[in-house]
């Protein structure tokens, strides 16, 4: 009897239990369906319908729970719609923007192959004062032609920098003998950050494997580039840079880069020009189209290239070099730019105030639908410090043409015309023993060349550089050929 | 029945543990759905969403006009139901025989549907600028989407070429790059925004197609200086302001209306007319307004370094 009575209610129990929990199943899975449906949306319209009665119950157990629609029957308000859908659109949309990177980064890879002629060396040894013997006595060592006119890169190096006769310890960076090579000439990358709607910070570094000596690497970083620019008017016509810069002078520091000059190599006068300095820099555009263009600045010290003789980074002077550029864009219907520059200030690697290195220079261009002329001049000095290894410099004049000629949507050709007249010393010639050293420059270059778009990321180009001498100084072997295969990311 | 013991046990137990799963399971789906931000696809995907319903609407308006215009035919027992400008769809009324040959006398009825349509006219002037490219249009009118209609942006000397354009909403427009160099042409502009990427001479022109209503800015991603303005506009009720500062909109259904005056130089100025009668003036005076600098595609600034 007991246990019959335990056996009923244990029945009674098992009923009871199924009963409670039953319903809540059913109403928990009927409640799940619709939650995948119709995911829920800030903007969901309150036109989805009134909740049924019967269901209430199951939304107030399971808030997790969405009402099941009942409005399919009812008829679709489309404008509801289509502003719903807009409103997604845009909330959409200002995600994105959100996600947009807060740094870009940029930059390219230049791989290369270059044959130079002769030595690799753009100069010669005057050896016995034989060819200029008005020298004699007063430069210990002369050397004839240009160092820098055997480059076979964006960069400017050399293919060798020669005799290192009585040269104080240098970096020939590439030092090939005259042997041809492949050569990886430089791997850039390039930093872009939106500081605000007004401000934007760069930086750029460039990275070149050069070969390594007595178990030291060779391998160079330099970055060129470290500034801000703030551009506080409505309009960003005026700009004000802070940091590493590019120069103010000439306009050849616009595609000083391989990424963005046509062809391969600098010009003979690009050593003066398109260096980057530490300072503060002002660019202002005025008038309709821009007519007038106004750019200074204050720096360290000169806008020469680093790897130059006259180049300081960190200014060994109390003086500044202030250097500034006027031009215009006429009013005509044509796209030209005529622009007037110069830099004056200490000489730079001087400790002292009293030498100043000065450039002047005019500049030119004009583009057309498919040619772009280039055209540059260029006076400059600099007394030089003998006290102090300084050099010094005569720049008698130098310049260039330069026309670039886009034959097909991807083709294009090259052709520049220039001269370097120019006499650099090291030393007080009016010493006891003279001076040190000089190099003597009548140099003039034709340079012709090609560039192939694979697309706006890959490009091809290559060069022949023709180097002369006139002025008494004997044609030397200084040709060379190269090319450059620009990959940008 | 009976059923034994360890079965009906078996049962409970399961039946908890289901009941304690499904709402977790629910949730978790619901979750899911809602993780991560949303992709690029599915923005995509929304845009088009919104793309057809758009053209729904269009479609939807289309056919009750031409229901309206059926039904005025059938009141008025004669032809000349006048469809609604811009709407190629509507059928054009047929005239019967007995309304041919009926005198031009217009009864009072069909003189007060006359006036559905009315000229809105008047004069602009520009503070502190010209009175170039100048456009008047009525807002909030809204006619089918222009189908096959494309216009030419040319990209030649780094810049735009016109770099004024005025187009119907739904008109297609191409940008053939004639330079040697590279541009990346694109618009920011709310409800028409797009990216053709980067492309050169040689390549095949990039077209996008403006369907929503409203300026839209057009620049180049390398180029700060180059820049163009479109202005789409609902329907073909707009005109250009004649160079004495006078416009004629003609044909626009009575009614309350929103009529804008805009130039790529001034601020637009938006103004409500009620057209109730044949001619309806109104005038507008715009501020002339220096432009701004504008970001680059991904909203920031261009930077002028290399100038």
């Amino acid at each position: 009897m007991k246990r019959a009575h335990r056996q009923t209610a244990g029945r009674l129990t098992m009923i009871s239990a199924l009963l409670i929990f039953l319903p809540q199943l059913l109403s928990a899975s009927a409640g799940a369906a619709p939650a995948d449906a119709a995911p829920t949306t800030p903007s969901a319209s309150p036109a989805d319908g009134p909740a049924p009665v019967e269901s209430a119950p199951a939304a107030e157990d399971a808030p997790n729970l969405v009402l099941p629609d009942d409005s399919a029957d009812a008829p679709i308000d489309p404008i509801a719609k289509i502003a719903e859908l807009e409103a997604r659109l845009d909330q959409m949309q200002s995600l994105v923007t959100g996600r947009q990177p807060r740094v870009v980064v940029g930059g390219y890879i230049d791989l290369g192959f270059f044959v130079p002629e002769g030595n690799g060396s753009g100069i010669i040894r005057d050896q016995g004062n034989l060819l200029f013997p008005q020298y004699a006595g007063k430069y210990g060592w002369v050397f004839l032609g240009d160092i820098l006119s055997t480059a076979v890169n964006s960069r400017g190096e050399v293919a060798d920098l020669g005799d290192p006769t009585g040269a104080p310890p240098r970096f020939d960076s590439i030092h090939s003998g005259g042997a041809p090579g492949f050569i990886a000439n430089e791997i850039n990358l390039n930093l872009n950050s939106g500081l605000g709607p007004t401000a934007i910070a760069t930086a750029s570094v460039n990275f070149t494997p050069r070969s390594g000596s007595n178990f030291s690497l060779g391998d160079v970083f330099d970055a060129d580039i470290a500034q801000l620019e703030w551009m506080p008017t409505r309009s960003q016509k005026t700009s004000i840079f802070v940091g590493k810069f590019d120069s103010v002078l000439g306009i050849e520091y616009r595609d000083r880069k391989s990424n963005q000059r046509f062809g391969i190599t600098p010009s003979l006068i690009a050593r003066y020009t398109t260096g980057t300095a530490l300072g503060v820099k002002v660019r202002s555009k005025f008038g309709p189209d821009d007519l007038l263009v106004l750019a200074g600045s204050v720096t360290n010290g000169s806008f020469t290239q680093e790897q130059f003789h006259f180049y300081d980074e960190i200014d060994t002077n109390l003086g500044k070099t202030a250097s500034g550029r006027a031009s215009i864009h006429p009013p005509i219907p044509l796209d030209m730019e005529l622009g007037v520059s110069g830099s004056d200030g200490p000489q730079d690697r001087s400790p002292n105030d009293g030498g100043y290195m000065w450039f002047w220079g005019v500049d030119y261009q004009l583009h057309l639908r498919r040619v772009d002329l280039k055209a540059q001049y260029l006076r400059g000095g600099a007394p030089g410090d003998p006290a102090n290894d300084v050099y010094g410099l005569q720049l008698h004049g130098g310049g260039y043409v330069e026309v670039d000629w886009m034959l097909l949507p991807y083709f294009g050709l090259l052709g520049r015309a220039e001269y370097r007249d120019a006499f650099v010393w090291l030393g007080d010639p009016n010493a006891p023993g003279g001076a040190d050293r000089a190099y003597l420059t009548k140099s003039w270059r034709g340079t012709f060349g090609v560039h192939v778009n694979f697309s706006d990321r890959i490009a091809l180009k290559a060069e022949y550089l023709h180097n002369g001498e006139y002025g008494g100084i004997p044609q030397i072997k200084n040709d060379v050929f190269t090319s450059s295969l620009v990959l940008m990311y | 029945m009976r059923y034994p013991k360890p079965f009906l046990t078996s049962l409970l137990v399961g039946l908890a543990v289901a009941q304690l799963a499904l709402p977790v399971w629910a949730e978790d789906k619901g979750e899911r759905a809602l993780d991560g931000p949303p992709s690029r696809a599915e923005f995509n995907k929304l845009q088009n969403d919104v793309r057809e319903q758009r053209q729904l609407i269009i479609q939807m308006l289309q056919t009750e006009q031409q229901r309206y215009d059926m039904l005025l035919h059938l009141m008025q027992g004669q032809g000349g139901g006048t469809p609604l400008v811009g709407a190629p769809g509507a059928p054009e009324p047929a005239e019967t025989p007995a309304a041919a040959d009926k005198p031009a006398k217009k009864s009072p009825a069909v003189a007060a549907v006359d006036h559905r349509t009315g000229a809105i006219e008047g004069k602009v002037t520009v503070n502190g600028g010209g009175i170039d490219n100048v456009y008047v249009y009525v807002e909030n009118v809204k006619s089918p989407m222009a189908h096959h209609k494309s216009i030419e942006i040319r990209q030649e000397n780094r810049q735009f070429s016109p770099r004024v354009a005025v187009v119907q909403s739904g008109t297609s427009v191409v940008f053939p790059n004639f330079d040697a160099i590279y541009h990346n042409v694109f618009s920011n502009s709310p409800h028409n925004s797009f990216d053709l990427g980067t492309y050169q001479a040689g390549d095949k022109p990039r077209t996008v197609t403006l369907t929503g209503s409203g300026v839209v800015d057009v620049f180049c991603n390398i180029h700060q200086k180059m820049s163009a303005k479109i202005l789409v506009v609902p329907s073909v009720l707009f005109t250009k302001v004649r160079p004495d500062g006078t416009f004629v909109i003609e044909n626009v259904p009575a009614g309350q209306r929103r009529l804008v005056a805009w130039s790529p130089e001034t601020k637009p100025q938006q103004q409500r007319v009620t057209v109730n009668g044949p001619r309806t003036e109104v005038t507008f005076s715009l501020q002339h307004e220096e432009p701004a600098a504008h970001p680059n595609k991904l909203g920031q600034a261009y930077g002028s370094y290399k100038d």
